[in-house]
């Protein structure tokens, strides 16, 4: 090969070395780390909007949908003793309560967790909810007669939609915390013939809420476990398909929320960058455009404008359990799910 | 130079396993893992699904190998790279693209025309759908369609398949993964001595000669490509996971991620690390007795297989119905799932594509340094292949939490804080098999020709310089090619490892993938499979234009 076309390959390759190693090489004060959870498609305009009225450059490690949350956490405990991120975003709480008990969260009380309801943030100030979604069943309008569609999670075991029922890997993301939820309200023997009913009506487990969503919109299945931003994407789209939050009826359990979370690591590089971004993520602000996105997130704050295809938390009847509560069934819930329905 | 390579290597690629694996080894784990039935049936499941893959992709490639290499079929040139583009698009977009053709038309549901009188009522209702207080009256307000409709089978499939079972894993494993053989087995054919195969045409028919002496002669490279397919089809997450196919790499992510227990994820992988090595055991035991190793006079085409006109069209015939099934079918389905949404996909994902571009030509070619001198120094010592194999045994995950462990300290920060530490898990995790891409190229290098030029008093950086390297040239291109499409394709460790503000292209295709947002998805994997087609022409011209003569066959 041309020893000049060799030395030409070089030079360039060290100049981009060199640009991409920029900002290691001369780290700025004036930036923040955020590790993020939420999808990025909705999370990052926010970021930038933060970027835009502050000043403070922010750099984002985004997860995947696939290992939703884990991934992070999984990386965030890994780096405990020298933590690189300030901030986590997280779309759930389940894992937020786990980094916490692991040490790796650093308590701050900020101002936009004041309107925050008390079952919605930690008693210490650790982390603080807001935005969230619900989780809901989905189906499609042409495959379902509507004096049929389903108003509770126990339709799902009607015989009448075996095989056509899906749901998302249960042992990650939201599925998992719904899973957890059921267990620590219903008990686990309840919780139990609950999910083996499931089985033996052949759900089927694809790799996310997309998934389900796109699966209940092209028919090949006819319900399924979603959460809100996936089944309002659909809806949005003009997809055959149509929402209902379960078990809204009188003697419900009511629909799980699920709300975003925002914490401080423990030795954050940024402290002060990462509690002004922790402060502009739980204002009003950010949870009303959260609200306006394609994401429909609930406003947690009080008096938050939001629009009107976005129920408040005082109209939906929502599952009597506590976070910590849900976070201390995770294991078993997980491991029981695991067994049963991955195999 | 020998124990320089040798220990980059151990740090790279070694080092982390060894801090994962022995900072949470529990004999209970591992006991417990071999009583369990469950964990026995996943493991019985994957064997299947790895052997089952390697079984198809051996006959595949090796039969096209021998009929591009050695018969006179029209063509041969342009098929040899229309060949292996089915290896360049990321398996699980392959997987999405055969179930969209056989009419699971979940994937094309995003931008199949709605329903009109659904899309009207849902525009009229849109604003009353989400509100809990007025659904129940709007749905009960609706009228839509009461019978359920199924989704329509496309008319060239004639009767409904089922695909989500381990034997279509298998098949769409296969179509990814077969081009692994066939360029091995290619490059191998090509190499062989013309003055064997010359003299066994002497004696025997060509179709005889192929058989027992040009096949056995490179059972060797057969085996090895053979070993990394298994690697990469029980590794594999993505086929298993759109197929319902619950395997132990799966079982091990769950552990890893689902239930942050580290400790038993790597317990649970030990069933594939078990069963890696016993297949290198194997390879070893079946090889490892060949008295001579080929060296090439050179390596021009050479047809030794006429053909009637018949038989060409047939061998044509089945050359492009692989093509079609591997290649030309996911690419049709992304041209149309893509809606040729290309600028969009561009300002979503460009950034992202130079991140990835960038890092792949970076890392495949640092590769091939260690690559160069831990094959030609250690070919031939069995021992090492367990070694230099043994860090794909272990989960990608596994291997990142393990490289935080060693690099996020105050020492490394600027690797750690940079995307170097991604660049050097992307070194761990393929650096074996640019090794073993290039062993057999090495394996070809007369000791004598080191000798020779150490004796007339050059260093040995001159002669690896002036001499070996240009020996080596064909399998250099090669095991750059290979590193260069694995490091594209990489999603795992990214996750563990990417750096704030540095994104992966297969990382944001992922991602957008689970959104739903297939038309993005399918736009930003033909912009792949474009990225990892040019290196590979490029590699095709300087190959057949480039000579080179190797003095002496070396027992």
């Amino acid at each position: 090969m041309n020893k000049y076309f060799v030395g030409v390959l070089v030079i360039l390759f060290a100049l981009a070395t060199i640009y991409y190693l920029g900002d290691s090489l001369m780290p700025s004060e004036n930036e923040v780390i955020v590790y993020v959870s939420h999808d990025q498609d909705y999370s990052e305009p926010i970021l930038k909007d933060f970027e835009k009225d502050t000043g403070i450059k922010v750099k984002a490690v985004y997860d995947t949908e696939a290992t939703k949350t884990v991934g992070l956490v999984n990386r965030l405990i890994a780096e405990k003793n020298r933590p690189q991120a300030d901030v986590f975003w997280n779309n759930e709480l389940s894992r937020t309560i786990l980094l916490k008990e692991k040490g790796v969260l650093s308590p701050y009380k900020s101002s936009g967790a004041l309107d925050k309801p008390d079952s919605y943030k930690d008693p210490d100030g650790y982390w603080t909810g807001f935005a969230a979604r619900a989780r809901v069943m989905i189906y499609n309008t042409q495959s379902v007669k509507e004096t049929e569609a389903p108003k509770s999670i126990n339709d799902l075991l009607n015989p009448m939609w075996r095989g056509k029922v899906g749901i998302a890997n249960p042992a990650l993301g939201t599925t998992g915390d719904q899973v957890a939820a059921l267990f620590s309200l219903w008990g686990d023997d309840v919780a139990k013939r609950y999910f083996t009913g499931l089985k033996g009506n052949d759900v089927k487990v694809v790799e996310s809420n997309g998934m389900v969503k796109n699966q209940v919109a092209a028919g090949e299945l006819y319900m399924g476990l979603t959460d809100t931003d996936d089944a309002n994407d659909a809806i949005q789209g003009g997809k055959s398909v149509a929402m209902v939050y379960p078990d809204q009826r009188e003697g419900g359990i009511g629909t799980l929320l699920l709300p975003n979370s925002v914490m401080l690591i423990k030795g954050a590089p940024h402290q002060e960058n990462a509690k002004k971004l922790i402060d502009y993520l739980l204002s009003s602000t950010t949870e009303e455009k959260l609200s306006r996105s394609k994401a429909v997130q609930i406003p947690l704050g009080k008096g938050v404008p939001h629009p009107d295809n976005v129920p408040s938390i005082e109209s939906l009847k929502l599952m009597n359990v506590s976070q910590y509560d849900v976070y201390s069934s995770l294991n078993r819930s997980q491991e029981f799910i695991t067994q049963l329905l991955i195999n | 130079m020998k124990i320089l390579s040798i220990a980059s290597f151990l740090i790279l690629s070694v080092l982390p396993l060894a801090y994962m694996y022995g900072g949470h080894f529990n004999l209970d784990r591992y006991a417990w893992i071999f009583k369990d039935v469950r964990q026995q049936s996943i493991f019985e499941r994957t064997m299947y699904l790895g052997l089952g893959t390697v079984l198809l992709c051996i006959v595949l490639g090796v039969s096209v190998a021998v009929l591009l290499e050695y018969a006179d079929i029209p063509f041969r040139s342009y098929l040899k790279v229309l060949i292996i583009i089915s290896l360049l698009i990321p398996p699980y977009i392959s997987g999405i693209s055969f179930l969209t053709f056989i009419g699971k038309n979940w994937v094309s549901a995003e931008f199949r025309e709605p329903n009109p009188e659904v899309a009207s009522m849902v525009r009229r209702d849109r604003s009353a759908v989400l509100n809990a207080s007025s659904l129940q009256n709007s749905l009960m307000n609706r009228t839509v369609a009461s019978v359920p409709v199924t989704p329509k089978r496309p008319w060239y499939i004639p009767f409904d398949i089922d695909p989500y079972n381990i034997e279509w894993a298998i098949l769409i494993l296969s179509s990814c993964l077969f081009p692994i053989v066939f360029l091995l087995t290619s490059f191998a054919l090509r190499n062989i001595d013309s003055r064997m195969v010359d003299a066994a045409l002497l004696l025997q028919p060509p179709l005889k000669v192929i058989w027992k002496v040009n096949l056995p002669m490179i059972l060797p490279q057969i085996l090895v490509s053979g070993l990394v397919v298994f690697i990469f089809a029980v590794s594999e997450l993505g086929i298993p996971s759109i197929m319902r196919v619950n395997t132990l790499t799966m079982e091990v992510f769950n552990h890893f991620t689902g239930f942050f227990d580290t400790g038993q994820a790597l317990a649970l992988s030990f069933p594939l690390v078990a069963s890696i090595a016993l297949l290198i055991l194997a390879a070893q035991l079946l090889t490892g007795k060949k008295p001579f190793i080929s060296v090439p006079l050179h390596t021009k085409d050479r047809v030794i297989l006429k053909l009637s006109r018949a038989q060409k069209a047939l061998g044509l015939a089945y050359i492009l119905l692989i093509i079609f099934v591997s290649s030309v079918i996911p690419l049709i389905v992304l041209i149309i799932n893509s809606n040729y949404a290309f600028v969009e996909a561009l300002e979503k994902a460009g950034d992202s594509m130079l991140n990835s571009l960038f890092l792949s030509f970076l890392c495949s070619s640092v590769m091939l340094v260690p690559a160069f001198f831990i094959s030609y120094f250690y070919k031939g010592d069995k021992g090492m292949d367990y070694l230099i194999l043994s860090p794909l045994i272990a989960p990608s995950a596994a291997l990142g939490i393990g490289m935080i462990g060693i690099w996020n300290n105050d020492y490394t920060s600027i690797i750690y804080g940079s995307f170097l530490v991604l660049a050097f898990g992307y070194l761990a995790r393929f650096l074996p098999f640019t090794i073993k891409a290039l062993t057999p190229f090495m394996e070809q290098i007369p000791a004598s020709v080191e000798e020779s030029g150490r004796l007339a008093g050059a260093s040995f950086a001159k002669v690896a310089a002036d001499i070996l390297v240009p020996l080596a040239k064909p399998g250099l291109l090669i095991a750059w090619l290979i590193g260069f499409i694995l490091c594209m394709r990489e999603l795992d460790l990214s996750v563990m490892l990417t750096p704030p503000g540095f994104q992966t292209l297969p990382n944001r295709i992922f991602t957008l993938y689970h959104y739903g947002d297939i038309k993005t998805t399918s736009a930003l994997s033909l912009f792949l499979v474009a990225i990892v087609v040019i290196p590979y022409l490029a590699i095709i011209i300087v190959n057949n234009t480039s000579k080179w003569h190797i003095s002496n066959s070396r027992k």
